[in-house]
């Protein structure tokens, strides 16, 4: 990833007044984001925490272009209106007649990367998700947590502006989810990506981010916001982390 | 003593294992026997009954059939030899069946992606689709004449509809997530098409193309049947046995019709198993 590292404004997203407005079936309309402001810096490490089905996901899917907004305006880098995007699916989504090294290459492929350069980013990625001796695997042969890997190692291939994740280790048994989570800060430390992550688990937010944002439910909006102060590594058993935990909890009225 | 029991259960799974593996054998030593026992029967009943009538215009001896089945290459009334008239039928079905997948997955997949050419197309795909391909003979004798086009052309309607409607199944079963996953990459319709739509519905195509051939070998017979097709092929050589009253040589020419059918399916199942072997196991 030949990262240009130009002058950067610090603002990488700024969401202002977004809303969105879905019809049922019987053309009742139902809002589900309203007046729902949300900035995000350069570099920094974003969990989004609310109760299911308050419009998280379709949150994400309006930020990557996946879904229009009915109102509101979505600012990248202070402007512009497209911005290059690495999505990581709740479900690992990868396509099952590629290898792993074909998943990892897709959207280099489909930027028209020539084949050099695209070895040398799916390598280097291989290593960097520890996926090495893999490249030539189906997804169906790999375990839960090796299929996100490599999910997260395709994201990451097109040296994307922003990482989108949606809820992505909900599957996995808490031993990968919390492996996953330590090499997912590595890349991030290594990479220096943008990263909004949703979930619902707010130990996995205060382990990963540098803010989480909290959501009223529907129609979804930005709650209060809590700034994770605590030094990285971060230790689960410590009585700060503990304390984070339980002033997000009681924002979220559990 | 927790060591022993486990050593215990240890041995005791690996005696089950055994006798489980020998037993999976031993079943499948049976099935191949219960499988050859009809065949076998039906040889050796169809022998016994054939020297009973002693008729070889109703029901001739085996070896007469074997000799003909093992000499491919002998000429046979005025037709040619077995060999030729094989070639000459599996000429005619790849014609009809390389225009039937030409033009049966474009247009599938242009049906199965754009709604509109779906809708488009729907009344008349739907209404041509359960008409059996040999009542189109006498239009198609009307249409095209006697000779090679029309034998192709009723080969071609048998092998496109299977093929036609698997591709639109293939096509509209892509999954979502895929689709959106090129959106996220800013993919454009037609490398969505290229990269997500054509792999996941090939396995679809393939299977399509095996029905359709299948039904295009059965079309074929009747096809070299009717009067006045070029004087060749499989179905031609049966047709001349009849007039003259040969059963062993219409007893031939059945057995390579099966044969070959049978190897042109087995060949397209393995083209299914293992060039898709990426699929995930249903279940």
């Amino acid at each position: 990833m030949a990262r240009s590292e130009g002058v950067r404004t610090m603002e990488k997203v700024t969401i202002k007044g977004l809303e969105k407005t879905f019809f049922t079936e019987n053309s009742t309309p139902v809002t589900a984001i309203k007046d729902m402001d949300l900035s995000v810096e350069a570099g920094e490490f974003v969990c989004i925490v609310g109760p299911s089905g308050c419009g998280k996901t379709t949150f994400l899917r309006i930020l990557a272009g996946l879904e229009k907004p009915t109102s509101g305006t979505i600012a990248w880098d202070g402007g512009s209106s497209q911005s290059t995007i690495g999505f990581v699916f709740q479900q690992h989504n990868l396509l099952p007649w590629r290898t792993v090294y074909g998943n990892i290459a897709y959207g280099l492929e489909l930027r028209g990367t020539p084949q050099e350069t695209r070895d040398d980013v799916v390598a280097r990625l291989v290593s960097l998700m520890n996926l090495s001796g893999f490249e030539r695997s189906y997804p169906k042969e790999l375990s839960g947590g090796m299929q996100k890997r490599v999910a997260i190692a395709r994201a990451l291939a097109i040296d994307p502006d922003i990482m989108l994740m949606d809820e992505p280790f909900v599957s996995l048994d808490a031993q990968t989810r919390n492996i996953l989570q330590m090499e997912l800060l590595k890349v991030w430390a290594e990479t220096k990506n943008t990263i909004v992550f949703i979930t619902h688990n707010v130990d996995e937010a205060v382990f990963l981010a540098d803010r989480v944002v909290i959501l009223a439910p529907r129609p979804t909006k930005v709650k209060t916001e809590v700034p994770i102060t605590l030094a990285r590594p971060r230790d689960r058993t410590d009585a700060k982390f503990t304390a984070v935990r339980k002033t997000i909890l009681e924002q979220m009225n559990f | 003593m927790s060591k022993n029991i486990s050593r215990n259960l240890l041995k005791g799974s690996c005696q089950a294992f055994r006798t489980k593996t020998q037993q999976g054998w031993d079943d499948g030593m049976n099935r191949t026997l219960r499988k050859v026992v009809l065949p076998l029967l039906i040889v050796v009943g169809w022998e016994l009954i054939a020297i009973a009538i002693n008729n070889p215009w109703k029901l001739p001896r085996l070896e007469s059939i074997i000799t003909l089945v093992i000499h491919p290459f002998d000429k046979l009334l005025s037709t040619g030899s077995l060999l030729e008239n094989t070639y000459q039928s599996l000429y005619r079905v790849m014609l009809g069946f390389g225009a039937a997948s030409m033009i049966a997955i474009p247009l599938g997949v242009v049906m199965g992606w754009w709604k509109w050419a779906g809708d488009f197309f729907d009344y008349v795909i739907e209404l041509l689709r359960p008409i059996p391909p040999l009542a189109w003979i006498p239009l198609v004798l009307a249409w095209m004449g006697l000779g090679m086009r029309s034998a192709v052309f009723i080969i071609f309607i048998g092998a496109f509809f299977p093929i036609l409607i698997n591709t639109i199944e293939g096509v509209k079963s892509v999954e979502s997530g895929h689709i959106e996953l090129a959106k996220t990459f800013q993919a454009k319709q037609w490398n969505i098409i290229r990269t997500i739509v054509l792999p996941h519905s090939a396995p679809y195509m393939v299977t399509g193309m095996r029905i359709g051939m299948g039904i295009a070998w059965m079309c074929l017979v009747a096809a070299e049947m009717m009067p006045g097709i070029a004087p060749s092929g499989l179905g031609y050589l049966i047709w001349q046995a009849n007039t003259v009253g040969q059963v062993s040589i219409i007893i031939s020419g059945i057995i390579y019709i099966g044969v070959v059918g049978l190897i042109i399916d087995r060949s397209f199942k393995y083209l299914e198993t293992r060039q898709f072997s990426w699929r995930e196991a249903k279940g």
